[in-house]
């Protein structure tokens, strides 16, 4: 782009077409006080603070919205701006409570340095200040509307970022107050997704787990990464003396792919460490008991029961890279199993297009011109990657195409055009979007997809496969297709966003199996939840069960050892994200350590360096897999955004705003009855269901908040399948 | 010859003597501390107290800014929501190890809260006796506010 000259305050900067002079001013080091203006919002001039003089302007002029021209001359420091912004900044302070000693923003509040640095020095407002004591509790938000300044910034976070629209303001003029729509969050859909309190300047919006626990500027900060997902959010951690005290993710400031948006769990689930279903002490099983024992006897135990025995491993994926390599080397790498074996099958097929397994960065959204998003719930599973593509077409422009099988809230108001079809169809359709991209005057004979082609012609593309793909039976052929059609495009990145946050050493580094196809002698699970991570598997029969966890779950009944572990906000170490390696970083103490604990086990050399069997080349595009009969419904269990990974049940914060369980069906599918029952194979679910017309016809959703033993039995031998899965439906 | 002299005259005794005679018959000044006390000043900084409201509560609201104004790492607390809804003050330590009197946490407080007394007896026999926490300052806030209303 050419970029042409402006002068700010006698200097010489260099301005592109479409930037304001605040952004421009901003680049060069040259500092104007805002409230209003955020760099993640769209401007909109609303609190008159940025005020600066422009060389033949007759008035001075907001510069967060005033665009750059070549030759103009602004100037953002003379006494009559000095003058103009006190006298606003006056005005904003007459009314504000200035309860600065216990507020929750003081020392990181932007009235209060802003007033310190530009404000007027004393008041002349002699009235009494004007009380609106409205406040508004949510679950998690406050809203004391004596501290807002009425910026509009937390509206436009949530209903033109996020989508939602659950903030408005009430009242006119002296009156107006910062409110959800119908006065409640959780009724007015919020997601709590916690980027109105982080980009609110004051104390208004507060996160109500922080409220009066600590004050800003005392607490040790430190960036990590969020693990609750495959996202990898960068997030920071603010602890004082080893007590974690919340989370902010720093929008604007943070530097992660994520740029500070967080998701209910990287926000508020960080007081999972808190959770009384912490496991305090190992157990061991003795006369069909389980009683406390002290490490070190648990540690010879493991050592006597282990040696020279073939393990069968079960991983959960969001283990940091030198535990799971250690792990690799204590208990090697050929006979596992882990949540990440649909993604892995997905990278399976991929590989044996494109002769590898390296999927891209979340950059090459950026670099594309057309982003075809493939998957569905990809807002519950990930719902920052969500956002951020939300953001790429709102923010920078991008084209968002979605294939899919459900409508989806948070990208169809955004999506250029969406090919959503039945789930049986899903390769198909891929494959005339594959022939429309060879040959262009291919004509599918569907309108819909003829067009989805044309908006993609000439344009440089990227893919992002993300959500329940990785949960279907056509994983794999799905990985070949993707990668079969990458190569047609121009362009052509793919953006594989992994379920749990470190699927991607485990799938590069063991060599997965189904849990049916493992044949060891003794059980050892890691970090996982049975019936949530392996939803549907039976532990095979073996002598011993060991397992690694850091909670009381579930499956504690059925082992003979269970050695306590750290959450991942109490270590150290690195993951694999998207963008290559992600620290994981902490400063809390902790009491065990399952590094610590493998690191005491002997290594074996037995298979660990057994190289990954070459897979053989395909060239050719994947293969429809799923069929249903006439009567079926293809059900899509999924686990609602505050449910995944287990982060409601564990945390208490969290768990105040945690979804439902209920069955989704098309009006005309479902029956007359209140309940009905839900046939998989041999499983049986007696369930409540709510009839939602956005659910195409032939389909089901189960929300589930959590994965409960019944949940599993009903699906078993389903795994690793969530989605796709063929169903009968029967009123009860 | 003139040194003789004044030797066999003590003069030098006599001199030192001069000013024991003098004072002799003086009222003594000195004080038989610990069985008598000299009153502190006015404005002496002794050790903290917490002032309580006519209700009996803290005044303190756990801002801080004591603890962020003394130089030497004195002060800590802990603060929550309290069931009202308000902030309460979980625990407030003051570490009388590391003190240096100098009044700075008093001059920082924006509620008046914390407060020196007079007390300038506090030595005890074990270290963490001499870390006050909440109970012990809001006790010596009451007898501050004593000694005060005295005062007037
Ligand atoms: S919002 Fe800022 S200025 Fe207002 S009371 Fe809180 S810290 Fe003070
Ligand atoms: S938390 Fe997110 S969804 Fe809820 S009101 Fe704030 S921005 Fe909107
Ligand atoms: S609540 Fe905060 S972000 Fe929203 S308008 Fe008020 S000051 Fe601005
Ligand atoms: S999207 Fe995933 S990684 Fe990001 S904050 Fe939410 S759970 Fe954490
Ligand atoms: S008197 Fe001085 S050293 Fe002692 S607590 Fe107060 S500020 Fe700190
Ligand atoms: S920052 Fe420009 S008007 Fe508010």
């Amino acid at each position: 782009m050419e970029s042409f000259k402006v002068v700010i305050d006698g200097k010489e900067c260099e301005a592109y077409p479409g930037e304001t002079v605040l952004e421009v001013a901003e680049r060069n080091g040259i500092t104007i006080p805002v409230f209003c203006y955020h760099r993640e919002l769209r401007p909109e001039g609303a609190c008159r603070v940025c005020l600066v003089e422009v060389e033949g302007a007759p008035r001075l002029v907001t510069a967060c919205t005033l665009k750059a021209m070549p030759d103009m001359v602004v100037k953002t420091n003379t006494e009559r701006v000095r003058r103009a912004r006190a006298g606003v900044i006056e005005l904003i302070l007459n009314n504000h409570t200035l309860e600065c000693p216990i507020c929750d923003k003081s020392g990181e509040c932007e009235l209060q340095m802003t007033g310190f640095r530009h404000g007027p020095k004393k008041s002349r407002y002699k009235e009494p200040r004007r009380e609106k004591d409205i406040v508004i509790q949510g679950p998690l938000i406050e809203i004391d509307n004596d501290r807002c300044i009425l910026c509009r910034r937390c509206i436009r976070m949530c209903g033109e970022n996020m989508g939602n629209r659950v903030l408005g303001i009430l009242n006119r003029g002296y009156r107006a107050y910062i409110s959800p729509f119908n006065g409640d969050f959780m009724e007015s859909g919020c997601e709590h997704c916690g980027s109105c309190v982080d980009v609110c300047p004051v104390g208004s919006l507060l996160d109500r787990a922080f409220k009066y626990k600590d004050r800003p500027w005392r607490m040790d900060k430190t960036w990590t990464t969020c693990l609750f997902c495959g996202s990898g959010c960068k997030v920071e951690i603010d602890s004082y003396h080893g007590k974690v005290k919340r989370a902010v993710g720093r929008i604007g400031i943070n530097d992660g792919h994520n740029r500070g948006y967080l998701c209910v769990r990287g926000k508020w689930g960080w007081d999972v460490i808190y959770s009384d279903k912490r496991l305090k002490e190992p157990l061991l099983r003795v006369d069909g008991e389980l009683r406390r024992i002290l490490l070190e006897e648990a540690l010879k135990v493991l050592k006597e029961k282990i040696e020279g025995r073939k393990i069968n491993l079960f991983l959960e994926s969001s283990l940091t890279n030198e535990e799971l390599e250690k792990i690799a080397a204590v208990f090697g790498t050929e006979n596992a199993t882990s949540d990440s074996l649909g993604f892995y099958n997905f990278l399976k097929g991929f590989e044996k297009v494109k002769g590898t397994r390296e999927t891209d960065k979340f950059s090459s959204i950026y670099d594309a011109d057309a982003v075809v998003v493939i998957g569905d719930f990809i807002e519950e599973i990930n719902p920052v990657v969500s956002m951020l593509l939300r953001l790429a077409v709102l923010q920078k422009g991008k084209r968002l195409l979605r294939v899919g099988v459900f409508p989806s809230k948070k990208l169809d108001s955004v999506a250029f055009s969406k090919l959503l079809v039945d789930q049986t169809e899903i390769i198909d359709t891929l494959k005339h979007v594959i022939l429309g991209m060879i040959d262009t005057s291919y004509s599918s004979g569907n309108r819909k997809i003829d067009t989805f082609i044309k908006s993609l012609r000439g344009k440089k593309v990227s893919f992002v496969v993300a959500g329940t793909v990785f949960f279907s039976p056509e994983a794999e052929e799905i990985g070949k297709t993707v990668a079969y059609l990458s190569d047609r495009v121009v362009g052509g990145k793919v953006v594989a966003v992994p379920p749990k946050a470190n699927s991607l050493k485990v799938v590069n580094l063991f060599r997965l199996k189904h849990p049916e196809e493992l044949d060891g002698d003794v059980n050892v699970v890691v970090n996982g939840e049975l019936e949530r991570d392996f939803p549907g598997v039976e532990l095979p029969k073996a002598e011993f069960t060991v397992l690694f966890t850091p909670f009381y779950t579930p499956d504690v009944s059925g082992a003979d050892l269970v050695i306590p572990v750290e959450v991942w906000l109490e270590k150290n170490g690195t993951v694999d994200g998207v963008d290559g390696k992600l620290e994981v970083k902490t400063v809390l103490e902790k009491e065990f350590s399952l590094l610590e604990v493998l690191s005491q086990l002997p290594v074996r050399n037995t298979g660990a360096e057994s190289k990954e069997a070459e897979v053989e080349r395909v060239n050719e595009p994947g293969q429809r897999l799923l069929e249903r009969e006439k009567g079926e419904l293809l059900l899509t269990v999924l686990s609602n955004r505050t449910g995944w990974n287990s982060v409601s049940y564990y945390s208490k914060n969290v768990a105040g705003v945690a979804g439902e369980r209920v069955l989704l069906l098309n009006p005309e599918d479902a029956p007359d009855s209140e309940m009905v029952k839900l046939k998989v194979g041999n499983g049986e679910l007696l369930i409540s269901f709510r009839k939602d017309s956005s659910i195409p016809k032939g389909h089901a959703v189960l929300r589930v908040e959590r994965f409960t033993r019944d949940v599993s039995e009903f699906l078993r031998g389903q795994f690793p399948n969530l989605s796709g899965i063929r169903c009968q439906i029967a009123e009860a | 010859m003139m040194s003789v002299i004044k030797k066999v005259a003590l003069v030098d005794l006599l001199k030192g003597m001069s000013i024991t005679l003098k004072t002799m018959f003086k009222p003594t000044v000195t004080v038989h501390y610990p069985f008598e006390k000299v009153p502190p000043r006015k404005r002496f900084r002794g050790i903290h107290a917490l002032k309580l409201n006519p209700d009996g509560s803290y005044r303190c609201e756990a801002c801080y800014l004591c603890a962020e104004m003394c130089p030497s790492n004195v002060i800590d607390m802990e603060m929550t929501e309290g069931k009202d809804g308000k902030k309460e003050l979980v625990d407030f330590t003051v570490d009388l190890t590391r003190c240096l009197f100098c009044g700075l946490c008093v001059e920082a407080c924006p509620r008046d809260a914390i407060v020196m007394t007079d007390i300038y007896e506090f030595s005890q026999y074990t270290v963490d006796k001499l870390i006050l926490h909440k109970k012990d300052l809001m006790e010596l806030g009451r007898y501050y506010q004593e000694w005060e209303r005295k005062r007037r």
